[in-house]
């Protein structure tokens, strides 16, 4: 400001001899020719145009002058730009599918909100959580949130109600159903989501019995489970959703696998028992259908011509029979008594039971 | 030549500056899952629940205590259950922080707060007494527990959400042998009377299966018993002399009814 004055002043600086002859020859000393220098011929231009620029100021300006690309003429450029995508990076957050952000302004946390374009206040007024919430069990299977439990591979004994024990493991899997919930609800979730597991799971069994250890049982047992589990985080606000509980082991405890696979066996045993006695009795019954009804047909043939029947019958059993034995025939009738042919008309003797 | 001109720069430049500096001592931004205990030479003044704090530089401090749900477990209690025998219990309370100043200043940092919750958290578990253990599995005796820990617990700034029992099972040792022994016991006896049961099956089924035949025989042969008594003595005697290989000596009475024209003049 002052170095322009300056100049302005001096318009006739000392210490130049061509401007000092050109005063003293001059009519008005600090006045200049009112003459246009672009409209005078060159070599006129060209005189006069020191005169013109002289002034310190300009010389000490472009002396200041600094090169056009050093660092210190850029920074302010640079640090605009880097505010600049600072806010715009801080101030737009593409959220996911699968995802949910929370904006936190100064401090204070706003609604979960869900996939699509999230707006903020910039960095550092606010923060935005961004974080997966789906278990996509198809599509990615690192994003699937399951507990496993127990963490060490041996025996996890729960009690039964009936007091009996059973070995378990199972699987917990779960998604963040409210981001803002799950952030502010627990200091350590999967602490807390490890001991909810294990009481849902726990509770569950003691509701039941040795027997409800198998097939649809189990899996209701697995549901209970669940929906224990789901009570439990909905009373914290947890901001958690239970999806399934994996029942993946529920086997009697090593010591006694013995005495409860003797169960088993005796089980199995019995169940193969009544079957031998079914086809059996089947057996039976078919034998007894056989017989009497062979002695229906006889019988029909019987009714027809009794006598004829009977003694056909008499002496093709009577023929087979001593075709193949020895023959004695005693003369005198009172010498043996080993005759099992009886008379036709007398009391035979008692008919066997045998089949 | 940017320093120089700040040590060279007047108030108008130092002055937003140092208000600047000021603002940043004096507001400390609580997060969400913060609470702000403003201490003043050590002594709680203020609690601030959200957004920033106000507060003198130098002098006062900022205390950001959580404000979210701690889980505190506690595994390994011994306790006693309803027969007699041992019980070890994993409990555990979920519990926040609901007097900041009060919090502060008896328990102060989270370290010693869980110790003290555990402690607690123990006492009244065994204090509870025994029970039914799958009833206390099942969280029988939960809500009397929340609420005895509540009362401990007050006086340290502290509210209970929860207490459950995340594991009851017999203790290791005779407790553990005597479970595991009547469950052999149980499962002996099931396995004798499973068997048992199915000789007795078995025996009804054969039973059935002969009544039903003979039930057949009497509906058939009851047609006509003489004839009967006949047709079966016949079968009888086929099936004891006449098969292949049979060694038998007959000693025939010559008026036997099969020798009976043997004799006869024709």
């Amino acid at each position: 400001m002052d170095g322009l004055d300056r100049g302005k002043r001096a318009e006739t600086p000392p210490g130049d001899g061509f401007e000092a002859t050109r005063n003293g020859d001059g009519d008005t000393p600090a006045a200049p020719p009112r003459v246009n220098p672009w409209r005078q011929a060159a070599p006129m231009r060209a005189a006069r145009l020191p005169h013109r620029a002289a002034p310190r100021w300009i010389g000490k300006i472009t002396r200041l002058r600094l090169p056009r690309w050093s660092i210190a003429g850029l920074w302010p450029r640079a640090a605009g730009a880097l505010a600049l995508g600072m806010v715009a990076a801080t101030t737009v957050h593409p959220v996911g599918l699968h995802q949910q952000a929370v904006v936190s302004t100064l401090g204070q946390w706003g609604a979960t909100q869900g996939p699509g374009l999230v707006f903020s206040l910039p960095w550092p007024i606010a923060s935005v959580r961004v974080a997966d919430v789906a278990s996509v069990r198809v599509a990615d299977v690192a994003s699937v949130r399951a507990l496993a439990l127990p963490a060490d591979p041996g025996e996890h004994l729960m009690l039964l109600r009936d007091g009996a024990l059973a070995d378990v493991a199972y699987d917990l899997r779960w998604h963040i159903g409210d981001l803002r919930a799950y952030a502010l609800g627990q200091a350590d979730p999967d602490a807390a989501l490890a001991a909810v597991a294990e009481t849902a799971v726990r509770a569950a069994m003691a509701g039941a019995d040795a027997a409800a250890l198998t097939g649809e049982a189990r899996l209701a047992l697995a549901r209970d489970a669940a929906r224990r589990a789901q009570a439990m985080l909905d009373a914290g606000h947890a901001g958690v959703v239970v999806d399934a509980v994996v029942l993946r082991r529920c086997d009697p405890p090593a010591r006694v696998a013995d005495a409860l696979r003797a169960v088993a066996a005796a089980r199995a045993n019995a169940a193969q028992e009544t079957d031998r006695a079914r086809n059996w009795g089947r057996q039976w019954i078919a034998h007894a259908q056989g017989e009497a009804g062979a002695f229906e047909q006889i019988l029909a043939q019987y009714r027809q011509a009794p006598a004829i029947t009977r003694r056909q019958m008499y002496y093709a059993t009577i023929e087979r029979a001593l075709a193949q034995s020895d023959k004695v025939i005693v003369a005198t009738p009172r010498a043996t008594i080993t005759v099992p042919t009886a008379p036709l008309h007398d009391t035979p003797p008692e008919a066997g039971h045998g089949h | 030549m940017g320093i120089d001109r700040l040590i060279r720069a007047p108030l108008p430049v130092i002055l937003p500056l140092l208000l600047g500096a000021l603002a940043l001592a004096a507001l400390t931004p609580v997060p969400g899952d913060r609470i702000a205990l403003i201490t003043r030479l050590g002594r709680p003044v203020q609690v601030v629940d959200q957004g920033l704090a106000l507060h003198w530089p130098l002098v006062d401090r900022v205390l950001l205590i959580d404000r979210r749900a701690i889980t505190t477990l506690q595994e390994d209690i011994a306790a006693i259950g309803a027969d007699g025998q041992g019980l070890r219990i994993d409990a555990y309370a979920t519990w926040h922080v609901a007097d900041p100043a009060r919090f502060a200043t008896s328990l102060g940092d989270p370290e010693r707060a869980q110790a003290t919750l555990r402690s607690a958290l123990a006492a009244r578990v065994q204090g509870a007494g025994g029970g039914d253990a799958p009833a206390l599995a099942r969280g029988a005796a939960d809500g009397a527990l929340r609420a005895g820990l509540a009362a401990d617990l007050n006086r340290y700034g502290v509210a209970v959400d929860a207490v459950h029992l995340s594991r009851v099972v017999p203790a290791d040792g005779p407790a553990l042998d005597a479970a595991l022994s009547a469950m052999a016991v149980r499962a002996d006896g099931d396995a004798a009377v499973i068997a048992e049961q199915g000789r007795r099956d078995a025996a009804l089924i054969r039973a059935e299966a002969q009544a039903r035949a003979g039930q057949i025989y009497a509906a058939s042969f009851g047609k006509d018993p003489q004839f009967y008594d006949f047709y079966r003595a016949m079968l009888s005697y086929d099936a004891a002399f006449a098969q292949k290989g049979s060694h038998t000596t007959m000693v025939i009475a010559p008026d036997s009814a099969y020798l009976h024209h043997f004799g006869a003049t024709p």
